[in-house]
């Protein structure tokens, strides 16, 4: 597969080094209240969960879109390959 | 070598099927031998969360009526067969392998379910799992142990139904495969296990892990018996809304197909990379074999399973953390610390970065029909190591490392990502007797062609004739 750099299309997120408060702040937004020490437990799971992430997004699939599974058939129902 | 499978329990479901239709034998009497096969062994292996007795018996004595008074449903007509305790079961509980579903009761069925007992199939048990499906147990319900060796893992998360099938606990089972659930404890359990295209068989009622990835399939001890249980539940379900209206073949009376033109793919990315060396001999040992059978071995460029793997693992995560919000809100210590870990790193992962793997899965799918072209099927390993031990394995440690999950669904991962179907079946033991699996992935929709071609190359061998030696000592001490 082809890369490019992510550098537009990262998420907004560093995985090298992100602070226990980000990770909060961003569990809060995403619906979950997290105690410091369980931020403290995931501290590591993130960040080899966003690194995992950044060898994803710095795969270059601009060619493609997903919106072709929301194309509609008859009117009703969803195409599927 | 463990001795040749003789007992009632351990013969074949198309061989049991026919006797029952014959009326040499009921349906009361298969079921109480595999009740007590259950009886006998369950307790070493843990591999049932519950075991329907009770109404086992009940829906053995209606097929033997239905039977004598000239009814047949089929080849499933009166089978003893479990499913994973993630399908739900009007009337019985239906956990998921966790603590989050304890108790409860659904008021009907999965679609699976459904149709195996319109077909006249005894349930005799819901088979235990990973924890929702999702990397590993929860430590109050516990691994359940290889048949082959019970110091070792079944691998997850159908880890119930491989046992199970492959102790005669029952003549199959229902799984769901989402990363390689069906297909990799059907290798470390010496079975055969299929998950067939993405929307071939409903999810209606199968509590989710990843609805875009999410497979069910059957599990069975030959590949005729796979494909008797899949002729039972594929096919359209308006209860699901990826379900296909593709017609479902007649997978049975096709078996026997000719595969001397067979055009088999072998890709060095998803042959070679991290095997155990013992399990590689083996695998080239039955590319040798389908070479025997006529077939043309060609290598062939596939996309790099360790990048489809992370791809894969990003649409997980984030739909498992999004199906799990409401409980991981309000119950979240009645998860097992990994898996809560897993479905809470899951929830952070950007949405740009969810959107982006759903680019990437049209490409890979669009390289993989490509890559396919001049092939029939591709042929490589289900898993590329063995059996582990329980003490220290992923799915009992409590890591939850996602490098850990990624490595173990290097293999069977892309094909949950694409909906391609794919098989695995025995290809032989180790020198310390353990099963390896060979896999098998075919196109869009053509379950036939991977079910024909494993049945030749389960016909030129004898891995499926074995007896687990476990259970072989353990029978031994019971009598």
């Amino acid at each position: 597969m082809h890369r490019h750099d992510g550098s537009d299309n990262d998420g907004g997120t560093n995985a090298d080094g992100l602070e226990p408060d980000a990770i909060r702040t961003i569990a809060h937004l995403a619906g979950i209240e997290l105690s410091n020490e369980r931020v403290s437990a995931l501290v590591p799971q993130v960040e080899a969960h966003l690194q995992l992430m950044k060898s994803v997004i710095i795969i270059d699939a601009r060619a493609t879109e997903p919106a072709l599974e929301l194309r509609l058939r008859e009117g009703i129902g969803i195409t599927h390959d | 070598m463990t001795s040749v499978r003789s007992d009632i329990c351990d013969q074949p479901l198309t061989e049991i099927a026919t006797r029952i239709r014959r009326r040499e034998m009921s349906s009361i009497e298969v079921t109480d031998a595999v009740l007590e096969r259950i009886s006998a062994l369950d307790q070493h292996l843990n591999t049932f969360i519950t075991i329907t007795a009770k109404q086992a018996r009940r829906q053995a004595e209606v097929a033997d009526r239905e039977i004598h008074e000239g009814i047949y449903r089929g080849v499933l007509h009166g089978i003893p067969v479990s499913v994973k305790d993630l399908f739900w079961t009007a009337g019985i509980r239906t956990t998921a392998g966790s603590r989050v579903l304890a108790n409860w009761v659904p008021e009907t069925s999965a679609t699976v379910v459904e149709r195996l007992q319109e077909a006249g199939a005894v349930l005799v048990g819901k088979a235990n799992m990973y924890e929702f499906a999702y990397g590993s147990v929860h430590p109050e319900i516990g691994p359940t142990r290889n048949p082959w060796d019970s110091s070792r893992s079944t691998g997850g998360s159908s880890s119930g139904s491989a046992a199970a099938v492959a102790a005669g606990m029952g003549y199959g089972s229902v799984g769901s495969d989402t990363g390689g659930s069906i297909r990799i404890p059907a290798a470390f359990c010496g079975i055969v296990g299929m998950k067939p295209t993405y929307g071939r068989v409903s999810r209606h009622g199968a509590i989710p892990l990843s609805w875009s990835c999410d497979h069910m399939g059957p599990m069975a001890r030959t590949v005729a018996d796979c494909a008797a249980l899949l002729q039972v539940i594929a096919g359209h379900d308006p209860l699901d809304s990826t379900s296909s209206d593709v017609p479902v073949a007649a997978y049975m009376d096709n078996l026997d197909s000719d595969v001397s033109t067979l055009r088999i793919g072998i890709a060095d990315s998803y042959l070679r990379q991290h095997i155990d060396p013992s399990a590689l001999i083996l695998i080239e040992s039955a590319i040798r074999d389908f070479e025997r059978l006529g077939a043309v071995v060609q290598v062939i460029e596939l996309p790099s399973p360790t990048e489809i793997v992370a791809t894969l693992v990003a649409i997980m995560g984030a739909e498992a953390a999004e199906y799990h919000m409401p409980t991981l809100q309000s119950q979240p210590d009645a998860y097992s610390a990994a898996v809560r870990t897993r479905l809470e790193v899951g929830a952070i992962t950007p949405a740009t970065t969810y959107i982006h793997a759903q680019r990437l899965r049209k490409r890979v799918i669009a390289q993989m029909r490509e890559a396919m072209a001049d092939v029939d099927i591709l042929l490589m390993p289900t898993s590329p190591v063995t059996a582990p031990l329980i003490d220290g394995d992923l799915s009992t440690s409590g890591d939850a490392h996602p490098g850990l999950l990624a490595a173990r669904i290097n293999y069977t991962g892309p094909f949950d990502l694409t909906g391609f179907p794919a098989i695995s079946i025995p290809c032989g033991y180790t020198g310390s007797g353990l099963p390896v699996g060979l896999q098998l992935v075919a196109r869009p929709y053509e379950e036939q062609t991977l079910l024909s071609a494993a049945w030749a190359y389960e016909q030129s061998t004898s891995w499926n004739h074995q007896l687990p030696s476990t259970v072989r000592s353990l029978l031994t001490d019971v009598a």
